[in-house]
């Protein structure tokens, strides 16, 4: 019987899916209309709210607020001052004005292998790995641009059944680490490996039971990562691992500032990294932002939204000052968070914008990089404290050093 | 580190919709079993994903994120609002009539469907319709999996007590599936 029903269910939602209406033209158009007046009424109830507010009987804003399906947000925000693409002027081109940012660095090591760079150390070296097929790197590199020699570090082991081959290659104290995971038996474990910088065999750190790593970094003799389960650390000599206690539900910012909450893959919270934690002083900050539909993501100081339907990116401090809106020609403009605390991607001539551009909250300004884009957009680095940032791409490789940008 | 890849599959919003709206359409006349709340149900769950397309795109999932959507709100924020009308109008009774042509199809447990709680409704399509594990549901709708065993279990019970499977003939057809 059961079985008989089951079958029917599965027989008659499938006959009856087929016989859904069809969907008209100009669907998109309609979509984009109907947001539109959604936020028109969304606006003038808001206004009607704070009426009611200085009217004294603040408990018919809440009702007010009726279509809004996440909480509403703290009121002491500021405004959203809107800038004008003609107040942003031309952009400022970052390799006149500031050259030591920005450089551009060979693609490839002596041998002709492609190198992925994770870093310029001081004197000219760059490390990086190289990778024997997509995303599978297979060796580590120092490569001494001055003296055009590059010699391997180390080989980077691949364990049998992997899931995630070597990733967020992190250097300190004459180390190299990363992490890996596989699956075996059904079980999935992720590994923190490292090497000496000077060159030697890897050897495994840590290995814990998981199946990915957030965020990986050394912090002095320290190697600290994020996981789903909070932030872990361990001695970067080895030894056993300990959970930064209180730090479920938080990734790592820009250590050692940890956020929370985080997208967990399904669901995104109204404001990434609303709550701001310092775990080395204790200090604790929280975000204070512009009601805005979409979700906002936050660094250390600064926030980002956008509103793809109106065409604009929204940026506010956490504290809640200096609110303002940008133009921006690209629907669904990147919501990739505030890079370096300070810079959001932009976009002067929308999808046609051939080079990536910056635009600097710290000045106003547009920043033109002049480093020609295809069709990547610049994040939020994983490794927020450093300054460099490597973008590869069919022009090559460079690398823009923002602590050189006063 | 490096600069992420806007899209990797170079899908746009508008691309996406092009190709996907029909699938999520139908997918929302199941969930909600009737052709203007489906429209209602696709308009919203559009309007999210235009709102998060980048984000989503990275994650490689847009019709994932566009289908939880979708079934979350129909179940827990749904709201009478006037309608846009995104479809055609659909003549009355026009699933019964194409219905009946086909055997395995049965108009009666369709309607009895309608009897469900929309969370209860839910859960048999993503499991009969989407053959999505009670694991997957429980994920997507933000539920314990026992919530859902047990939410399927109350909506076969009463589907059970309505429905019978109709003639031998067509009974057989059931089996040949």
């Amino acid at each position: 019987m059961t079985d008989d029903l089951d079958r029917a269910l599965r027989a008659t939602l499938t006959t009856a899916a087929r016989q859904a209406p069809e969907v008209r033209t100009g669907l998109i158009k309609r979509v984009e209309k109907a947001r539109r007046r959604r936020r028109r009424v969304r606006t003038s109830a808001a206004v009607v709210a704070v009426a009611v507010a200085v009217g004294g009987t603040g408990a018919v804003g809440g009702l007010l607020r009726s279509d809004q399906d996440r909480p509403p947000v703290a009121a002491k925000a500021g405004g959203l001052k809107p800038v004008s693409r003609a107040q942003l002027g031309t952009p400022v081109k970052l390799r006149e004005r500031w050259p030591d940012a920005v450089r551009s660095l060979p693609s490839r090591l002596p041998n002709g292998r492609v190198l992925e760079p994770f870093a310029l150390l001081d004197g000219g070296t760059l490390v990086g790995a190289t990778t024997s097929s997509l995303q599978k790197p297979d060796k580590v590199w120092a490569y001494d641009l001055g003296a055009h020699k590059a010699r391997v570090i180390t080989d980077i082991v691949v364990p049998g059944g992997s899931k995630i081959f070597a990733s967020d290659f992190a250097i300190g104290q004459g180390q190299v680490v990363w992490w890996l995971s596989y699956r075996v038996n059904g079980r999935d474990t992720v590994e923190i490996w490292g090497a000496p910088l000077a060159g030697g065999a890897p050897h495994k750190i840590i290995g814990m039971r998981g199946d990915s790593i957030t965020t990986l970094l050394i912090d002095g003799d320290t190697i600290v990562w994020g996981m789903n389960d909070g932030i872990h650390k361990v001695p970067l000599a080895g030894g056993a691992s300990t959970v930064v206690p209180g730090s479920d539900g938080y990734e790592i910012v820009s250590w050692p500032w940890i956020g929370s909450p985080v997208y967990d893959g399904k669901k995104w919270p109204d404001v990434v990294y609303r709550s701001l934690w310092n775990v080395r002083t204790g200090e604790r900050r929280k975000a204070v932002l512009a009601p805005l539909k979409e979700p906002w993501s936050c660094a250390v100081t600064w926030c980002v939204g956008s509103n793809p339907w109106n065409r604009t990116i929204v940026m506010q401090r956490r504290s809640g000052k200096d609110g303002r809106t940008l133009p921006s020609d690209i629907p669904g403009s990147p919501m990739m968070g505030v890079i370096y605390d300070r810079f959001v991607p932009y976009f002067p001539d929308g999808a046609r914008t051939r080079t990536h551009v910056l635009y600097d909250l710290r000045s106003g300004k547009l920043i033109d990089t002049g480093i020609p884009r295809f069709n990547e957009v610049l994040g939020r680095g994983k490794d927020e404290p450093s300054p460099q940032r490597f973008i590869q791409n069919d022009a090559g490789t460079a690398l823009i050093d923002f602590s050189k940008i006063p | 580190m490096e600069g992420t890849a806007l899209d990797h599959d170079g899908v746009t919003y508008e691309e996406f919709v092009t190709t996907r709206a029909q699938a999520l359409l139908r997918y929302g006349y199941v969930l909600t079993g009737n052709p203007d709340d489906a429209a209602d149900l696709l308009q919203e769950g559009l309007i999210r994903l235009s709102s998060a397309w980048s984000r989503v795109v990275n994650k490689n999932d847009p019709e994932g994120y566009v289908r939880t959507i979708m079934a979350r709100q129909h179940i827990s924020m749904w709201r009478r609002r006037k309608r846009e009308h995104l479809v055609g109008s659909v003549p009355e009774g026009r699933y019964d009539d194409r219905g009946l042509e086909r055997a395995e199809h049965d108009p009666r447990l369709w309607e009895a469907l309608t009897s469900l709680p929309r969370r209860q409704r839910a859960v048999l399509v993503l499991r009969y319709y989407e053959d999505l594990s009670d694991e997957e549901i429980a994920g997507m709708l933000g539920i314990s999996r026992g919530t859902v065993r047990s939410q399927a279990a109350r909506a076969l019970g009463k589907l059970r007590a309505d429905w019978r499977p109709a003639a031998a003939s067509t009974a057989g057809g059931h089996h040949d599936r």
